[in-house]
């Protein structure tokens, strides 16, 4: 027995592309499909790849720094912003960071109420919100806050002032130099009411933090709520591409060094964005279900068209086993035919999608609009930008041509189960 | 006495998709030689195509022997023991098709995307040739049956007749031991038809190929050097003459 040779596979080849000119209609919508399949695949992984890494960017520029220290179980627990477990001593722990070139940004986070009166305010209001202590000549090593300035300035430490978000700002009638009065409570729980003013109005790409944080001086924070020098964290920034790729071992072990009777511990970048690549991954499942029915409908169209011709061509396949063709070039013909439409289909749907990714890379979607009705929380802007995911510009068309081929094997098989001289007598 | 190209004994052959089994071949017996121009007449649903079938490897009998150029071709009766040998014996009728023996049918059957030069090709790509050595092959015998010039033309474009030597030159240029062709005038006006027998018995005094074809067209029985007569799936007659 003897191999397929070249000469033969490449007259298969010429007369599997031949075949796919017979019916040049049903071939153009079958490639037709699989290039839409492959396009709109493409775009959507470029879309939903683009919508995570921003928001991994805005989660590491604005909240969680690349990593960070807190007190063992202050992080599990932080949805009651309480302050029993916090970060003492810290100027000599921020001292150790530093002289082992460490950025590290002290913050301190706790529940309040903002309240606003009428004149200058448009109208009286009360608002529960988060509220964010931060040192102003810290915070801008490892975060970006400082550089979202809409209206006004960046805080001044030792300042009674705030920040607002352009959106609370928005809704509230807020301007720069207004007053506003803070309640929360201290370490001990004892209430506290503080009189600051807008200092300034930031415009961060995450829409939470627009609509429902408040930055204060960390000095004055620390002063008024009693808690020393006190932190509920201190985040900081590694040097790393990607977010969360940084490696934060010394970090680790100089929060380990720390005052050993105080249990520190470091919050990587995974850690503390858990829930929203918990999120993200079903994204990615929806993706994956979505690129499933995209198959799905690829695949039947494949096996429609290879089914037809198939059936249309019962005599002739009969004709060629009885020239001595066997199943095995029978099979080698049709797996051609197959994997032409899938190629052919998988490069149009390529350029379809390289186009898609190239318009969604350089202007994306704009749904700012929607946006504020929509109370996102999470956290990209209103504008969803694609990035160019090369395994899917890759992967996509070789999927295409894969499935394709498969699926035009299926109707051989019966075929192959009649014998030859009924399917001559056929006619 | 010239050695028998074909041996057939006692070869038995019945259908069973029916409510009642259809014996179509019962008990025959018939010597082929290499130099026979052989026909097989007889009424529609006399057992012509059947018996050709069983010949051209393309089906199999149910009890009975036949010999293929010494190559005895196993009959169903003679039940595989495994898969693996059914497998063997389905390969070794696929390797005999596809070196010895050459189809010609009723309906033409070619390739419509094909050129006549591709459609004659086709069989030899089959042979482990080099490209050349089939471009070349399949040239010559399509000037051989009177189609030079036409090489590059799409059965759509070609008439009946030049479609059926296109047929004749695919079955003939692999040098097979033996031409089946079942019904080759059928589809053809007489003249065309008697054209294209021509050719056959033509091919067969120069190249000395063997034919056994079936027809029931009297014309073209008067052509054979050998006739066979079927009736019922049994031999009735044999005729012998020398070809003019
Ligand atoms: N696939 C088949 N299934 C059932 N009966 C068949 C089949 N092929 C042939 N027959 C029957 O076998 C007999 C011989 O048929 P066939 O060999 O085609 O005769 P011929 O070619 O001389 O017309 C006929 O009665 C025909 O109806
Ligand atoms: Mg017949």
């Amino acid at each position: 027995m003897t191999g397929l040779r070249w000469g033969e596979i490449s007259f298969l080849a010429r007369l599997a592309g031949k075949n796919l000119t017979r019916y040049r209609r049903r071939t153009a919508i079958t490639t037709g499909a699989v290039a839409l399949g492959v396009g709109i695949f493409i775009a959507m992984t470029s879309l939903l790849q683009g919508i995570r890494s921003e928001s991994e960017r805005n989660l590491a520029r604005y909240v969680t720094g690349s990593a960070a220290i807190a007190s063992r179980g202050y992080w599990d627990d932080r949805s009651r912003r309480s302050l029993d477990r916090l970060v003492g001593n810290t100027s000599a722990l921020l001292e150790k960071l530093e002289k082992n070139a460490i950025a590290a940004a002290p913050r301190v986070s706790f529940r309040g109420e903002l309240i606003v009166h009428y004149d200058p305010y448009p109208e009286e209001g009360s608002l529960f919100l988060d509220f964010c202590g931060i040192d102003p000549r810290k915070d801008p090593a490892v975060f970006h806050l400082d550089r979202t300035i809409r209206d006004g300035r960046f805080l001044r430490a030792g300042e009674p002032e705030i920040l607002l978000g352009s959106w609370l700002a928005d809704q509230l009638g807020a301007k720069p130099g207004f007053p506003v009065t803070v309640i929360t409570r201290t370490r001990q729980g004892f209430h506290q009411l503080l009189d600051l003013e807008v200092a300034g109005i930031f415009d961060t790409p995450h829409p939470g933090l627009n609509r429902s944080t408040v930055y204060l001086p960390l000095d004055q924070v620390q002063e008024d709520l009693e808690l020393g020098e006190a932190v509920t964290m201190i985040h900081i920034a590694l040097d790393e591409a990607l977010p969360g790729r940084g490696d934060p071992t010394q970090a680790a072990q100089l929060a380990g060094e720390h005052s050993p009777g105080e249990p520190l511990e470091v919050l990587t970048f995974h850690e503390m964005t858990r829930e929203f690549s918990r999120a993200f991954d079903m994204q990615d499942s929806m993706l994956n279900a979505i690129l499933l029915l995209l198959g799905l409908i690829a695949a039947v169209g494949i096996t429609n068209t290879m089914v037809m011709a198939v059936l249309e061509r019962e005599e002739e396949i009969a004709m060629m086993q009885a020239l001595g063709m066997n199943h095995r070039e029978l099979r080698l013909l049709f797996a051609l035919e197959g994997s032409t439409i899938g190629a052919i289909g998988g490069l149009v749907g390529l350029v379809i999608g390289a186009g898609l990714s190239w318009y969604l890379v350089t202007w994306g979607i704009d749904y700012t609009p929607l946006l504020e009705d929509l109370k996102s929380d999470y956290p990209f802007s209103g504008v969803l930008q694609g990035v160019w995911s090369v395994p899917a510009l890759a992967g996509t068309p070789l999927g295409a041509i894969c499935l394709a081929t498969t699926v035009a094997l299926l109707p051989l098989g019966r075929m192959f189960s009649l014998p030859i001289t009924d399917l001559l007598r056929g006619t | 006495m010239t050695p028998a190209m074909i041996e057939i004994t006692d070869l038995h052959k019945s259908y069973h998709n029916g409510a009642t089994p259809v014996q179509a071949l019962r008990g025959i017996t018939l010597s082929i030689r290499p130099s026979d121009f052989l026909a097989l007449a007889g009424p529609s649903g006399s057992g012509k195509t059947t018996l050709l079938n069983i010949i051209g490897c393309i089906d199999q009998a149910d009890r009975g022997e036949l010999t293929l150029a010494g190559i005895p071709i196993p009959s169903r009766n003679a039940r595989p023991e495994s898969r693996r040998q059914a497998r063997e014996i389905t390969r070794q009728q696929v390797a005999v098709r596809r070196k010895k023996i050459g189809f010609i049918f009723q309906n033409f059957n070619l390739i419509p995307v094909l050129t006549a030069q591709e459609n004659v090709a086709i069989a030899l790509t089959l042979l482990n040739l080099s490209p050349e050595e089939v471009f070349h092959r399949s040239r010559e015998i399509l000037g051989e049956v009177g189609l030079e010039g036409l090489e590059n033309r799409r059965p759509g474009e070609l008439s009946g007749g030049q479609q059926q030597r296109v047929a004749v030159a695919r079955a003939l240029v692999k040098n097979p031991l033996i031409v089946v062709a079942d019904e080759p005038t059928a589809n053809l006006d007489s003249e065309t038809g008697a054209s294209i027998l021509n050719l056959m018995r033509e091919i067969h005094q120069r190249r000395g190929t063997t034919f056994v074809f079936s027809t029931h067209d009297p014309r073209v029985m008067d052509r054979a050097s050998r006739l066979c007569l079927l009736r019922d799936g049994t031999l009735q007659e044999e005729q012998e003459r020398v070809l003019l």
